[in-house]
């Protein structure tokens, strides 16, 4: 057995995540590249791999569950910032404009030999939906943690738990595996950050914004 | 005709904070003795429950239960040795090639971060206490003992099982089970706990050693690195 610490770092074992998008004004691609990340996309992920489990409900009271994960009321707004620059800790848009997409789907790939998965998270505000204005920034809201944790932190269980009464009566838990779980600036896409230059949009077209997420090693 | 300035398209590749680089390391101790650190290989079970866990719609489940549990990627989290030494990592390999299927007596789960919030990790602390594993040599033939070396660890959580096509919209995968008084929720379609992580002396991450479980504890830390670059 070698007497040293063996250590092997190679590159051909790197794994990684990388966030893309697309602007499309009408049929047209306007833009392509990459987005910036805040810290509570990746604290989300991470919490969600050590979490182990948790149980709801009452003895012998029938009841429900909902599971929240980051998709819930998954969004995405436009802003008209064409200044400020991206931080990993910035929870919003620094001026955006509050109008929600008319449309929005998520549709996942994967490679023949399993390689890489990539999600697209295309949203769309028809023609007229915004108003004429300049667009410099372009951000996606996802359900996530508010990274309140201190670290380091063993055996962690970081849970958002709530409850409502449904339509029957019944009591609903709602689980999300990772604390303080609320709508927040997943990643930002920002002119600022030299990622496209302004969009001076007329509302005659529709806005479509594509956000994809690639896992590959 | 539009007013929209018919600019050509943009394509700029501004790299700060643009990459979440994932180094997903194993340290492999015997007694308190580092013997290596190495990066990793991941199966696709792990990729697709990643993926999952970022892209997963709600699920409201009426089941006419009392009780609800839902379990994470981290539930029933546990690690093997093998002895496998030729078999190189593919992302299909749903278990180790030659499993020593002796548990750990110790797993230690950790979350850890970077002030500046540009690094997050998940860590995985498996521990076999001395006496615990086999001895592990060449040309052993005494009983119990076995014949090799340590040349594969694997780490297992609960993932999906990867049955989508490409193309699915919308996702919302998850496996519903009775389990007695209560039902369990999972993430991922058929979830169970399954190979995620292979680290291997058949892909050169570290060399295959001898072990002698009778007398030394082995440890093996994997982290999940999450580096926003």
């Amino acid at each position: 057995m070698k007497a040293k610490i063996d250590e092997r770092i190679k590159e051909e074992y790197e794994a990684k995540i990388e966030g893309k998008f697309k602007i499309y004004l009408g049929n047209k691609l306007y833009a392509k590249g990459k987005n910036k990340w805040t810290r509570y996309f990746p604290s989300s992920l991470v919490q969600q791999i050590t979490n182990t489990n948790r149980l709801v409900g009452t003895d012998n009271v029938v009841c429900k569950a909902e599971i929240r994960l980051p998709p819930h009321i998954y969004s995405a707004r436009a802003g008209n910032d064409t200044t400020t620059p991206t931080s990993p800790d910035m929870t919003d848009l620094v001026s955006k404009i509050d109008i929600a997409p008319d449309t929005k789907n998520i549709v996942l790939f994967k490679s023949s030999g399993y390689t890489e998965y990539k999600s697209r998270h295309k949203f769309m505000w028809n023609a007229g939906t915004i108003p004429a204005q300049t667009i410099g920034e372009f951000g996606v809201y996802l359900y996530l943690s508010d990274d309140g944790w201190t670290s380091p932190l063993d055996n962690p269980s970081l849970w958002t738990t709530s409850s409502y009464t449904d339509s029957d009566g019944k009591t609903v838990y709602v689980i999300t595996p990772y604390r303080s779980a609320g709508t927040r600036l997943g990643a930002r896409i920002s002119s600022a950050d030299g990622d496209f230059d302004p969009i001076d949009y007329t509302s005659e077209e529709a806005l479509i914004f594509e956000w994809y997420v690639t896992i590959k090693f | 005709m539009p007013s929209i300035k018919a600019k050509k398209i943009d394509e700029k590749i501004a790299e700060e904070f643009s990459k979440i680089k994932i180094n997903s390391i194993g340290e492999i101790y015997i007694g308190e003795n580092k013997i290596a650190k190495c990066r990793n290989k991941w199966t696709r079970y792990f990729m697709s429950v990643i993926l999952l866990a970022i892209c997963n719609g709600t699920r409201k489940v009426e089941e006419a239960f009392a009780r609800y549990r839902y379990q994470s990627i981290g539930n029933g989290a546990t690690c093997r040795i093998g002895i496998d030494t030729t078999t190189s990592t593919t992302p299909s390999m749903s278990d180790l090639v030659n499993k020593v299927d002796v548990a750990p007596d110790s797993i230690t789960r950790r979350l850890i971060k970077e002030p500046d919030y540009t690094l997050y990790i998940a860590e995985f602390v498996f521990a076999w206490n001395a006496g615990t594993l086999p001895d592990i040599y060449e040309g052993a033939t005494a009983e119990g003992d076995i014949d090799g070396r340590v040349g594969e660890f694997g780490v297992y959580l609960e993932t999906d099982n990867d049955d989508w096509e490409t193309g699915i919209t919308n996702p919302n995968r998850y496996t519903i089970i009775y389990a007695g008084t209560e039902c369990q929720v999972r993430i991922g379609n058929d979830s169970a706990v399954r190979l995620a992580s292979r680290i291997a002396s058949a892909d050169d991450a570290f060399d295959a050693f001898e072990f002698y479980g009778s007398i030394d504890p082995l440890t093996f830390k994997w982290r999940f690195q999450v580096a926003i670059l």
